[in-house]
């Protein structure tokens, strides 16, 4: 008889316990797995509906090992929609990981650490808050900065105040347009990055983590390289098409990194020569 | 290594021992071209030998164009101990077998993970290979590093013809245990003078016909330090998109998987082989597709075989087998595109 091996492609059973409405188009999904899940923050999951396919998303909930796991998710296409629009608590769900590397978080230590993210792209980044908050002593500062288009597309809102009273932690919000009640600072998310906005990150010092669409990841990463960042100082969480998870399908490409298994999260001095970074 | 002559008059008989170890494929030439055929016990001992390997890879055998994955959420699938039907594959050129290591770096030897079917494929296949007996015309495997014959530590057994028959070299222990009990006499100097000879020839034929594609800048360099040749475009603008080029290809794996319900209330996953020449290959949710324009997808697969594999490996993913030249239907040489690569390149230089 040979042995048994593990079977990289069987997603694990996972039940969900709570949805939360986000904003009109996002939800965070609570689940409950038959066993403790481990993952690292940043690293990311294959989520299964059942029948309908597989999509990749990182955990936005607390790293570490836990059978609880929360993924906050946009509705955007196949898998996504039947999410938003036949998913019901109670109904089980499959996960398969967790892949990838996750967030250089022991490379921050020491550091500050500066958080760009734009719409949904503060779900990832989220779980890297949590990591980073449970260990504050050990970084300078964390200095937030989301956008998103509305004040209703801001996700997570129940938490800002929370995290704005972290010790050395500082939240800074904008929305794209103008919109009645909003008396916070307009415009895309990089207008957080002017000095008359409050920008007060020591360039020399910190490192970016950044997540977001890929055109707010272009603007953003120019803009930092403007104000003084070093590509060596960026990590963006990129985005391609997925399936396999475990570099075997040879989709996921930027330049000869595969995202799924040497990133999500790449340091912009690793691929910034590369054709197509984003998108 | 230990080889011994097999008369032609024998090869049935060899067969019908080598079929003790699983069910027996054997390349064989055909009216249009070397063929792999799954034998029944009446063909075994009809065997037309082919020159050189055929229009189909043996990756068919190892990674299926459609398999199952799963069953979900069916707690049985979670380990699995597949047990594959044991096969042999009698034929294998030398370009064949050099494909298998480049299935094994992804498959088999990845540190992280381990594809349980492949592997199960691998282990329960005797890999019989084969001297080539001419050299095709598109057959490039010397500008690759690879021989027209099988090269050691790549198969289990191997044949050449000779002189009225055969001579078996024993490649592994796996294959000398498969022909226990068969008896032979060794092979003679003379037998294996003429295969040398042959051999000899066959590879100055190669380079005869391949030196002027012949690139003074390895492979690798050219295509990870020209993004913007206008060779790609060129060479890329007859290129439909048809796919015939990675289907025929034996290390274009790339796949995608596939989810649908299946019976009893449970669901079923696939993988099924796609490729990157279709437009959809990287298509983003969000409508996003870095890939989207047909000469980055053209450059892509030289990429990937010259550049991205290199670069994780070391080695080409790439045999120089010459399938995707024989199929295309742009009629594009992946050997005049790199050829011209060098040549654009040095041209600016000047
Ligand atoms: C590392 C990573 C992390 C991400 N994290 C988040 C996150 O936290 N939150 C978030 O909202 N988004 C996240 N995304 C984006 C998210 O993965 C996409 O929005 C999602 O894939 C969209 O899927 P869709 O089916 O709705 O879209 P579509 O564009 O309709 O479909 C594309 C995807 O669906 C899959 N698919 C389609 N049909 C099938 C089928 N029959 N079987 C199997 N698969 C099928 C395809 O593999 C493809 O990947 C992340 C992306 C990556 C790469
Ligand atoms: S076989 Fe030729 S035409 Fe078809 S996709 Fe490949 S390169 Fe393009
Ligand atoms: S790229 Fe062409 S020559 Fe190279 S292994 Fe594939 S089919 Fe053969
Ligand atoms: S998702 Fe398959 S290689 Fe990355």
């Amino acid at each position: 008889m040979p042995e048994k091996v593990e079977n990289i492609y069987y997603p694990l059973p996972a039940k969900v316990t709570e949805i939360i409405d986000e904003t009109p188009t996002i939800k965070t999904y609570r689940f409950e797995m038959e066993k403790p899940f481990t993952f690292r923050a940043g690293q990311f999951v294959q989520l299964t509906v059942p029948g309908i396919g597989e999509a990749p998303f990182t955990p936005s909930s607390k790293p570490g090992t836990s059978p609880e796991l929360e993924i906050t998710i946009l509705k955007t296409g196949r898998v996504t929609d039947y999410l938003h629009e036949k998913v019901k608590v109670g109904d089980t769900l499959g996960i398969r990981g967790p892949f990838g590397k996750g967030y250089p978080l022991e490379k921050m230590k020491g550091h500050e650490v500066l958080v760009v993210g734009g719409g949904v792209g503060l779900a990832p980044l989220r779980s890297c808050l949590y990591s980073l908050f449970e260990n504050i002593d050990d970084y300078k500062r964390v200095s937030i900065k989301y956008g998103a288009r509305t004040p209703k597309d801001l996700v997570f809102t129940y938490q800002h105040e929370d995290w704005a009273k972290m010790p050395k932690t500082d939240l800074k919000l904008t929305i794209d347009n103008p919109y009645p009640g909003w008396s916070g600072t307009v415009g895309v998310v990089t207008v957080l990055l002017d000095r008359e906005n409050g920008f007060d990150v020591d360039v020399n010092d910190a490192y970016v983590v950044s997540c977001g669409p890929e055109i707010m990841l272009k603007f953003v990463t120019y803009k930092l390289l403007d104000i003084g960042f070093k590509p060596e100082q960026i990590y963006l969480s990129m985005n391609r098409r997925m399936s396999c998870g475990v570099g075997m399908c040879h989709r996921c490409n930027v330049g000869p990194y595969y995202l799924c298994k040497d990133g999500p999260d790449m340091c912009y001095a690793k691929i910034k020569d590369y054709p197509n970074v984003f998108g | 290594m230990d080889s011994f002559f097999l008369p032609e008059e024998k090869i049935g008989e060899f067969t019908e021992h080598l079929s003790r170890f699983g069910k027996v494929y054997r390349y064989e030439q055909s009216s249009s071209g070397a063929r792999l055929r799954l034998l029944s016990e009446d063909d075994y001992g009809k065997y037309s030998f082919p020159e050189i390997r055929a229009a189909e890879p043996a990756k068919f055998l190892f990674i299926k164009a459609k398999r199952k994955l799963a069953e979900y959420f069916d707690s049985s699938w979670k380990t699995i101990a597949i047990e594959e039907e044991p096969k042999v594959i009698i034929g294998l050129k030398g370009c064949d077998l050099a494909a298998i290591k480049i299935w094994d770096n992804v498959f088999r030897d990845d540190e992280d993970y381990k594809d349980p079917f492949y592997i199960s494929a691998r282990e329960n296949t005797l890999l019989v290979g084969a001297d080539c007996t001419s050299a095709g015309e598109n057959c490039f495997c010397n500008l690759l590093g690879n021989k027209p014959f099988p090269a050691e530590g790549e198969f289990d057994l191997s044949i050449s013809p000779v002189d009225g028959g055969y001579v078996v070299f024993i490649g592994s222990e796996r294959g000398k245990k498969a022909l226990d009990g068969f008896s032979m006499q060794n092979a003679s100097q003379e037998h294996l003078k003429q295969i040398e000879n042959r051999r000899n020839e066959i590879l100055k034929a190669l380079e005869e016909q391949n030196s002027k594609y012949k690139t003074s800048t390895p492979y690798r360099e050219l295509v990870e330090k020209n993004p913007e040749s206008p060779a790609w475009a060129k060479h890329g603008e007859t290129c439909v998109s048809c796919a015939a080029c990675t289907y025929v290809c034996p290390t274009c794996f790339c796949f995608q998987i596939y989810d649908k319900p299946g019976p009893d209330g449970k669901y079923e996953r696939f993988l099924v082989l796609d490729s990157c020449k279709y437009p959809r290959f990287s298509f983003m949710a969000g409508g996003l597709n870095p890939r989207g324009r047909l000469v980055e997808r053209f450059k892509h697969r030289y990429n990937h075989k010259f550049f991205h594999y290199h670069w994780r490996y070391e080695q080409y993913a790439c045999t120089g087998c010459g399938r995707c030249i024989e199929n295309c239907m742009g009629k594009i040489d992946m050997r005049e595109t790199l050829k011209d690569i060098e040549k654009q390149e040095q041209s600016h230089k000047q």
